[in-house]
């Protein structure tokens, strides 16, 4: 609803300015064409050459001022930062200078807020608390949560980076709402913004939050979340993945991929047996990380699954833990319809040693002709060294 | 019997003014639809919510969840350039791409230069023969630690080139571009996002900016400039109206 709002604000704009546009070339041209009625195609062309000119003069004019004023302002500012700086420094040691500050913020309200987001980054403990007091009797708060709610994308999510440095109770309050947000990239700086700040209950309302987002969302935010992996392990992880939604158990089973960490999960094995097929191949993906014992056992099967990304996320597993005992069924995947299928099993056989590069000698002699070369060319990465570092 | 010298006048007149007329409306219609696509390019610009910070881009580099890229660059006689550019490709910022230059039978030393450069090697490689292409001549790994594959093939143009490059792709997505083309270095990054954003998404395109009269140091732009000619010049501008205001607008319809 929100996307088409807004592609129907971007058509009604243009359509405004279009008219605006057609309406001056008409009237530009009736008054020409009725002084001057001979050369009417003369007045055509003149029409629009003219008010082309106006219109890219007006334009260049007004960003000419624009930037003039920013310039102005951003000087007059300068003028001011000593002061603030001063008295913010002053202020968090200990004195109250909020009376001596209130005109300077009053006139410079945005210096005020840059200069003191740049201190509450230096500072930590009784300080860090009195410049967060001090950002809400300034206004600095109230500014942020406005700037918020504007129209403009960039000045709300520079908004919500500024609330998540503040970190006082009314910051926290608009950073979990903006959780809802309706625009995705908000949702982002806003998860990223609440893990900065927050504890536990705010990693476990990110994690949750990010399991029915986009992928890119849940890649972004699964890297914020590292750090409080032992703490999500415990609850919110296993409450996802008991889950009745299979959207969410994806995204959980992609999370925990997406950690790369060895962590015990035994529950995650369960759905390598599920129904869906995306859902084994991300599961065995995922259970190299979570239950890697219990994996081992189930890879040989695996590598027989009748679904083609199931087979590779097996044999990548098999690759992964080094598994000599699936050595079997990979041979037999050397000879899978899918050649990725193939490739990969190739791979896993060409990291088991001499056992597994035997196996693919021999077929680099004798097997068939869709073999042979799969097997000589992870043969040759691995006598190469590439298969080390690729 | 002759036309009179009047009517051959007014014949004349109404030709005259009928190419007038003609060349003001061709005019009038071309600058008008551009004017609408830049105010509606302007509009869409201004409602996009932005790519990602420096901060996300690092973040999405370190995760596991995005899909390899291979790049293809089909590359005719290219002799000139093509150390920079293969190196300014290795060199892009992406956890998990190769890059895989179509030699389509250059007649200069195009070859020759990424093997000596690049140390490479006759690779087993084979292609899968998916899509038709000349004849390939040989495959070519780099003995180095990198993600270079060159293809040497038959000459027959871009798109068979491409075919050859895709049967030799072995990545989740492929990326087409020019030999001589400069990407960005977080180029990769931000392409790949659309496809992690909404899994329908087949194949996205990038902005493309001209890289005449800049300067050019390892393969990235260090200095942006207009070129010293004047037609250049306007090409350059009439390129930016294509590729930027172009895009942008019909991106958005």
């Amino acid at each position: 609803v929100n996307a088409k709002k807004d592609r129907a604000a971007v058509y009604a704009k243009t359509g405004a300015v279009a008219a605006v546009y057609v309406a001056l070339l008409w009237s530009v041209y009736q008054y020409s064409a009725i002084r001057w009625p001979a050369y009417s195609w003369f007045w055509v062309a003149a029409t629009f050459v003219g008010v082309q000119c106006a219109l890219t003069s007006t334009i260049l004019i007004g960003v000419y001022i624009h930037r003039s004023v920013v310039e102005i302002r951003r000087r007059r500012g300068l003028s001011a930062l000593y002061f603030l700086r001063q008295c913010i420094a002053s202020h968090a040691a200990g004195d109250d200078l909020r009376a001596e500050l209130a005109p300077t913020v009053k006139s410079f309200p945005s210096e005020f807020d840059a200069t003191l987001l740049e201190f509450l980054d230096g500072f930590r403990g009784t300080e860090r608390e009195r410049l967060v007091d001090l950002a809400a009797s300034m206004g600095t708060v109230d500014r942020n949560i406005r700037a918020y709610r504007s129209r403009n994308p960039a000045k709300r999510r520079n908004a919500l980076d500024a609330l998540a440095k503040i970190a006082s109770p009314e910051a926290r309050l608009t950073l979990e709402r903006a959780l809802d947000d309706p625009d995705e990239s908000l949702r982002l700086t806003a998860s990223r913004a609440l893990l900065s700040v927050g504890g536990r209950a705010e990693a476990e309302k990110v994690f949750a939050t990010s399991l029915l987002q986009a992928p890119v969302f849940r890649a972004l935010v699964a890297e914020d979340l590292r750090p409080f992996i032992l703490v999500l392990k415990e609850k919110a992880v296993p409450e996802a993945l008991r889950s009745n939604n299979l959207r969410e158990v994806l995204a959980t089973l992609d999370i925990i991929w997406s950690w790369g960490r060895v962590i015990d999960l035994p529950e995650a094995t369960a759905f390598v047996d599920s129904p869906d097929s995306v859902i084994r191949a991300v599961a065995i993906h995922a259970c190299r990380y979570a239950a890697p014992h219990t994996l081992s056992s189930m890879v040989p099967r695996c590598l027989e699954d009748p679904a083609p990304i199931v087979r590779r996320a097996a044999a990548e597993a098999a690759e992964r833990l080094v598994l000599a005992a699936a050595l079997p069924q990979l041979l037999q995947c050397l000879s899978d319809s899918d050649e990725r299928v193939a490739r990969s099993a190739a791979k896993a056989m060409s990291r088991m040693g001499a056992k597994g590069l035997n196996l693919l000698e021999v077929q680099v002699i004798e097997g068939s002709p869709h073999v042979a070369p799969v097997a000589l060319e992870a043969v040759e990465k691995a006598r190469l060294g590439r298969i080390d570092w690729e | 019997m002759m036309p009179s010298l009047s009517s051959l006048f007014d014949l004349y007149y109404f030709l005259f003014n009928t190419f007038n007329y003609a060349i003001i409306a061709y005019v009038a219609a071309i600058n008008t639809v551009y004017f609408l696509m830049m105010i509606l390019g302007f509009f869409a610009v201004r409602q996009y919510r932005g790519g990602l910070s420096a901060v996300e881009m690092r973040s999405l580099f370190r995760s596991s969840l995005l899909p390899s890229v291979s790049i293809l660059a089909p590359a005719y006689n290219e002799s000139a350039t093509i150390r920079q550019s293969v190196r300014a490709m290795l060199g892009l910022n992406y956890p998990d791409h190769e890059v895989v230059v179509i030699n389509d039978g250059s007649k200069d030393d195009t070859l020759q230069i990424l093997i000596d450069e690049f140390h490479l090697y006759k690779s087993s490689r084979q292609s899968i023969a998916r899509l038709h292409s000349k004849p390939i001549r040989a495959v070519y790994e780099s003995r180095e630690p990198i993600r270079l594959v060159v293809i040497d093939k038959e000459n027959g143009g871009k798109s068979d080139s491409l075919n050859a490059g895709l049967n030799i792709a072995r990545s989740d997505l492929v990326a087409a571009i020019d030999a001589d083309s400069l990407l960005d270095s977080d180029a990769l990054l931000q392409v790949v996002r659309p496809f992690l954003t909404d899994p329908e998404i087949v194949a996205v395109g990038g902005i493309v900016r001209v890289a005449n009269g800049c300067r050019v140091e390892h393969g990235k732009v260090s200095r942006i400039a207009l070129p010293k000619s004047w037609l250049a010049r306007f090409q350059v501008v009439d390129l930016m109206l294509d590729f930027l205001v172009g895009s942008v607008c019909f991106c958005f319809l």
